[in-house]
């Protein structure tokens, strides 16, 4: 894989540039709603895990946020990527340029709202008075982590969706699935012990847990975990890349 | 300056043409239970050839003879089955109408993002950008959407970004068949300068007069093998003249003779020749009782018959014996005919020896054919008539309800208006009169007035 060069990085970035005036042109709040989306999450789950079921978890408006942000941005970027393709249909059926480019800008715009997201988060931990410790650096990792499992799954599946269309919708139910099945509103603890090892293949359970433990709780996680961590994201990304490239071929003619 | 920039080796491409398209996973599963019917379409077959640094090579050949397809695999855009393309420089392609621009995107944004494609940085255009727009004559739209652009509005911009693009290789694809002549005239004078600064270029198109004026070199298609190449005016005289690939094509028109049952639906013969003897009575104006009139496609001869009352002597061609059969007993019994002769026609041709003509005129005939088979006619036209002779044709188009039927019959075309005016061009008739009107109604239609066609009219300097 050769690294990428300054016309690549020119090209994404007009790509992104298209891809957010497309998405936000027509609607009079525009770019605010996607920032605005995981707010309003986070607030009506707070008011029924909080208030009305009174979950017992520790700085639970923290923890319930940075798992919605994080979780946000994998379910955002994965949206935009799976059509990202079939978007750019017109594209690819007239000039060649790399594929790839395409997804990794459709990634790309929705890493301003977590940007932004992550500002609220900053603000929300001035306000609580929780203690900052040098932890916090380990967030830095788990976000590109993050972002390498997003653009994995943005190759894998907007690459099998121009086969078969219907795993747009998949995706959509899929992402609905994960967001139960990941301990972003509940914690680990309440999960019964037999369940854990499952949970923890679920690589966004990692990458949410060890990141709230670094950050509000101070704690470094265990090495083990973070190397499995490692080890899960590069295999997503890499199969997400490979599958990527052995259809790339015949993108133009199954469009 | 020998050194040769693209090496094509043994290239083949087939495409899978399933029945129906499988596109969500309920066709794909229930698509595993029964066998998997698709076609194989040889879209290209052992194709090789070299193109020169500095070329400017043409490609012709009819519709879906893989001149697109080829344009696509050295653009690296299709991968073919089998085969090697070697290419050694960058490329800038130039294919189908647009480019791929985003419609709701505006004019601006998409030179910025093809701009960008093309390998242009952000700096590059903005010090550009205003000369793209000037030259695509868009001052004005710059900020519009370009959805709201006509066809030919999106190929200036497409081809105005296009040539920005610092690009050894350019590839054209037939997209200048939509701009207006001023600016295929300007078009013309870039590809002259490109062609001066040592650019390579591949054209593909059907105008075979710009495929003269300025290839080096041209090669023709047919069925997706190279048929043949060379410079410019031998594969031009070929394709023109060559008549064995045109047989499928007559062949097939042939074989749907029976076809007049199905374009006339429900035709009431009375009806059916007042209507011949109104189109006719229409072009009384153009001959008079010492004329030769020739038809082309004169069917079962129910206009060239009422002709035939006030000429000297009428001709009819056509590609179906079945029809020339039905007409011939028509005229014979018909005493107030003086003279007549039937010709069946293969290929573009017109078999009248050296007879002078004083009207040559076709109704409705020529939207089977695909333009270079048009272009041949006017021009075989243009040859029998005498001087000050008139050419009259009426060309349907899609509003009209004979294009409609005849549509079901699976073989038409539609042209404009501006690709009539080229067709008349490229026939060598540089003066003539092109107005939207009707003759006499067909088959059941009463609102005649809602039904426009093209009708062409010249006269021969």
């Amino acid at each position: 894989m050769k690294i990428i060069n300054q016309k690549e990085i020119n090209l994404i970035r007009e790509l992104a540039i298209s891809d957010f005036k497309l998405k936000y042109q027509s609607s009079v709040l525009g770019y605010v709603w996607s920032f605005i989306k995981p707010l309003l999450l986070f607030g009506i789950s707070y008011l029924v895990f909080s208030i009305f079921l009174r979950f017992n978890i520790e700085h639970y408006n923290l923890y319930l946020l940075l798992g919605i942000i994080l979780w946000g941005y994998l379910a955002e970027g994965t949206t935009n990527a799976v059509n990202s393709l079939i978007s750019k249909g017109g594209l690819i059926s007239r000039v060649f340029f790399p594929r790839t480019l395409i997804v990794i800008a459709s990634t790309i715009t929705s890493l301003l709202t977590l940007l932004l997201n992550l500002i609220v988060f900053v603000v929300f931990f001035i306000f609580s008075g929780v203690q900052l410790t040098p932890a916090f650096l380990l967030l830095i990792l788990f976000l590109a982590e993050l972002y390498l499992i997003v653009l994995g799954l943005g190759f894998l599946i907007s690459s099998l969706n121009i086969k078969f269309r219907d795993l747009s919708h998949i995706w959509e139910i899929l992402l609905q699935a994960g967001f139960w099945a990941t301990p972003i509103i509940y914690s680990l603890a309440m999960i019964p012990e037999k369940y854990h090892f499952w949970v923890f293949l679920n690589p966004m359970t990692r990458i949410i847990q060890y990141s709230r433990e670094a950050v509000i709780y101070g704690q470094t996680p265990d090495l083990k975990g973070i190397f499995g961590s490692i080890l899960i994201t590069v295999a997503v990304f890499v199969v997400g890349y490979l599958v990527f490239k052995k259809r790339e071929p015949f993108f133009a003619e199954d469009l | 300056m020998i050194e040769e920039i693209i090496k094509i080796q043994n290239v083949s491409k087939i495409f899978k043409l399933p029945h129906e398209r499988r596109n969500t996973l309920k066709e794909h599963f229930l698509g595993m239970l029964k066998r998997s019917q698709a076609e194989r379409l040889k879209a290209l077959q052992e194709v090789s050839f070299n193109v020169k640094k500095g070329e400017f090579l043409g490609i012709i050949g009819r519709n879906g003879s893989g001149k697109s397809t080829l344009l696509k695999i050295i653009a690296g855009i299709l991968k073919p089955n089998s085969g090697r393309v070697i290419v050694n420089g960058t490329i800038a392609p130039f294919l189908e109408l647009g480019v791929g621009f985003q419609g709701d995107l505006s004019a601006r944004d998409n030179v910025y993002l093809y701009g960008a494609i093309l390998g242009l940085s952000r700096s590059t255009i903005d010090g550009k950008f205003s000369d793209i727009i000037k030259f695509a004559e868009l001052e004005r739209f710059v900020d519009q959407k370009l959805k709201n652009f006509s066809s030919g509005m999106q190929v200036r911009l497409a081809f105005a970004t296009a040539i920005q693009a610092e690009a050894d290789i350019l590839l054209v694809d037939e997209v200048l068949a939509v701009g207006d002549l001023d600016f295929r005239k300007k078009c013309y004078d870039v590809f002259k300068r490109l062609r001066d600064e040592g650019k390579t270029i591949i054209f593909v198109s059907h105008d075979l007069f710009t495929v003269n004026k300025f290839c080096h070199r041209v090669i023709l298609l047919e069925s997706g093998k190279m048929v043949r190449q060379g410079t410019p005016a031998e594969v031009i005289e070929f394709y023109q003249s060559h008549k064995s690939y045109y047989q499928m094509y007559w062949n097939e028109l042939a074989r749907s003779d029976n076809s007049i049952n199905y374009i006339l639906p429900n035709r009431n013969e009375e009806r059916f020749w007042l209507e011949g003897r109104q189109e006719a009575d229409k072009l009384k104006d153009f001959y008079d009782s010492n004329s030769i009139v020739l038809e082309i496609g004169v069917g079962v001869g129910r206009i060239l018959k009422y002709i035939g009352y006030r000429a000297k002597k009428i001709i009819g061609i056509d590609v179906s014996q079945e029809y020339l059969n039905q007409a011939r007993v028509n005229f014979k019994k018909d005493r107030q005919i003086k003279s007549f002769e039937l010709f069946i026609t293969n290929g573009c041709r017109i078999p009248v020896g050296d007879k002078q003509i004083n009207l040559v005129y076709s109704i409705n005939t020529f939207l089977h054919l695909q333009k270079i088979d048009i272009i041949s006619y006017i021009q075989e036209a243009k040859r029998v008539l005498i001087k000050d002779g008139t050419l009259y044709m009426v060309m349907p188009n899609e509003l009209s309800d004979y294009y409609k039927t005849s549509e079901l019959a699976g073989f038409t075309h539609r042209y404009s208006q501006q690709e009539i005016k080229e067709m008349m061009m490229a026939g060598g008739f540089n003066k003539y009169k092109i107005s939207r009107g009707r003759l006499a109604g067909y088959a059941d239609s009463l609102e005649l007035d809602d039904l426009p066609e093209y009708i062409i009219i010249a006269k021969k300097e």
